[in-house]
């Protein structure tokens, strides 16, 4: 490998009391690749999540993205150096619309101020301008055209799910993190995100995702990494993660772990 | 021109007529039995001043979520800071103690902000019922040595500019009034269609994903709180001409519910919705002077009402 990969994850560690939601997990997410991050329940997928975005520091280890540590760093300093997410549980803007919900996305590649907004400045025009026809266009990208002006929180689930992703796009992120996208959505619903989200590597995205689902992430990922109870415990291209018996252990417990998830 | 856009453009100049008449118009005595209500020109320049304070009370609460429960106490700081500048042995000109009050009430409310803005929802209500009550104590044990103890600070006619004193004629101050809260709901309209103005609503929705949308929670904050400060203390400072006096009776923890229940009447966020719930309040305040204190049972009924049928206000956005 001779490039540096875009994120490179170093033995990360978050313990929360005497919980090790993450051990000393390690993995690289190389540029234009969709890697998925899988796992049982519990077993600390968005816990690397948050530590990557900022909501909580690392305990241990280092997060390098492009060539330079973003551990411990604020949540909007992540974003504005360019890792976008999306939440498991979805966090729209309930009360805001649409439009709305995806303008703020575009907060850190705009710039203008109270006082631009106040005498309604060129910088402010070109600006609104500029967002709001890019927001339009990531609402057709995403699939959520025409419903602009509806409040976020009257939009169907599957719907919700694809506004969350257009807000993470707005901010023109080199990576973007998806987590569970496609929890609680319908077969259908599945794989109109699976489209999506191979479209958006077409356009040079780079993609790491959650997912709970072995059948959604097979044919969608370049790269599985696996965790159990806070440990990697397998990594490789989809055929190979398949097939290792301790994946399978994970996933369908021998007779003696089955309370455990 | 589309038909709505007439229509808009005919209801502005319609309200713009109306205001520059009310000179003309009142006051007004409207008498039935021995009941009488009169109105006068004093009471639509007392509504353009609560129209400005409940720009920044909407600032912090409808925009940023920020709830205050003591913002009276930077409307009592503008308006000593008035009384202040214009009482002092080398009195400084109207327009730049009105500045002044400005700026220290807004700069006071962004330190106080610094310090307590990381705590949430209800104990951030605490703090600032606390502070409130703090500074009308303080104002009434002479502050400083400058704030006069409990007889306040009176303005003669020797303090107060020829032209805003209401006692010579009230329609200056009227206008000046008009032109500050008209100037304020601008603002704040323009701003709800901003960056800034988006940031501040997202943190008010949910935190953590504004924080991953790229917004800096705590600056934001800062700004809608020391802002809003800023509006209290114009308000304020207009508020001492208007009285004559600072007096920290006027200061009380009442008011500063009066102006929170204007907000929640009108609707959060709405800057035309605030703008009618400030004056529909004052009216019905007015109106119903006869029935004394009984006023704030049935203001606290009415609220009560407007939370089970309409809590989002008369013209806030459903959510």
């Amino acid at each position: 490998m001779t490039a540096n990969p875009l994120l490179e994850i170093r033995n990360l560690t978050r313990r929360f009391g005497g919980l090790e939601a993450a051990a000393d997990v390690s993995f690289r997410v190389e540029t234009n690749a969709i890697v998925a991050l899988i796992g049982p329940n519990g077993a600390g997928k968005t816990t690397v999540f948050n530590v990557v975005t900022g909501i909580y520091p690392p305990s241990e280890g280092d997060i390098v993205f492009c060539d330079s540590s973003v551990a411990g760093l604020r949540s909007d300093d992540i974003c504005r150096l360019g890792i976008a997410r999306t939440f498991q549980n979805i966090r729209l803007f309930a009360g805001m619309t649409v439009l709305e919900n995806v303008l703020v996305g575009r907060h850190t590649r705009t710039g203008s101020t109270l006082g631009d907004a106040l005498i309604n400045s060129r910088r402010h025009r070109r600006e609104e301008e500029e967002s709001r026809e890019r927001a339009r266009h990531l609402l057709r990208f995403v699939g959520v055209p025409g419903l602009e002006d509806e409040l976020a929180s009257n939009l169907p689930y599957g719907l919700q799910r694809r506004l969350e992703i257009a807000r993470a796009l707005a901010s023109e992120p080199k990576l973007i993190l998806l987590d569970e996208p496609a929890a609680g959505l319908t077969p259908t619903e599945k794989s109109g995100l699976r489209e999506l989200v191979l479209t958006m590597k077409e356009d040079g995205h780079t993609i790491l995702l959650i997912e709970h689902c072995m059948k959604f992430v097979m044919g969608l990922s370049d790269h599985i990494v696996v965790l159990d109870h806070g440990r990697k415990i397998s990594e490789g291209n989809p055929a190979a993660v398949r097939n290792d018996p301790a994946v399978i252990e994970a996933y369908l417990g021998v007779a003696t772990e089955q309370a455990a998830s | 021109m589309t038909r709505d856009a007439k229509l808009r453009l005919s209801g502005w100049i319609l309200t713009i007529l109306f205001l520059a008449s009310l000179p003309r118009l009142l006051p007004v005595t409207f008498v039935l039995g021995d009941y009488r209500i009169d109105l006068g020109l004093h009471h639509a320049t007392l509504c353009a001043l609560f129209v400005i304070m409940a720009m920044g009370v909407n600032l912090s609460i409808g925009f940023a979520g920020l709830l205050d429960l003591g913002f009276i106490a930077f409307i009592a700081i503008g308006s000593y800071m008035m009384s202040i500048s214009l009482t002092f042995r080398s009195p400084v000109p109207w327009w730049i103690a009105l500045v002044l009050a400005i700026l220290v009430a807004g700069t006071v409310r962004a330190t106080l902000g610094a310090t307590c803005l990381r705590l949430r929802g209800d104990y951030l209500a605490i703090v600032t019922l606390g502070f409130g009550e703090i500074t009308r104590v303080a104002l009434k044990n002479n502050l400083f040595g400058l704030t006069g103890g409990p007889d306040g600070i009176f303005l003669g006619s020797a303090s107060i500019p020829d032209f805003l004193d209401q006692s010579r004629n009230p329609v200056p101050l009227y206008f000046l009034s008009l032109a500050f809260a008209a100037g304020s709901s601008f603002a704040l309209s323009r701003w709800k269609r901003s960056r800034a103005g988006r940031a501040w609503e997202a943190v008010r929705e949910d935190e953590t994903a504004a924080a991953a949308s790229g917004i800096n929670i705590f600056r934001a904050r800062l700004w809608a709180y020391g802002l809003g400060g800023a509006f209290g203390g114009l308000a304020g400072g207009l508020f001492a001409i208007y009285n004559t006096i600072s007096h920290p009776s006027d200061y009380d923890f009442v008011e500063s519910v009066k102006i929170v229940a204007m907000v929640v009447l009108g609707g959060m966020g709405s800057t035309g919705g605030v703008i009618a719930g400030s004056v529909l309040f004052l009216l019905l305040l007015e109106i119903f002077r006869g029935l004394a204190e009984y006023r704030m049972l049935i203001f606290g009924a009415t609220l009560v009402c407007l939370m089970l049928f309409r809590p989002q206000g008369l013209a806030g956005r459903r959510s």
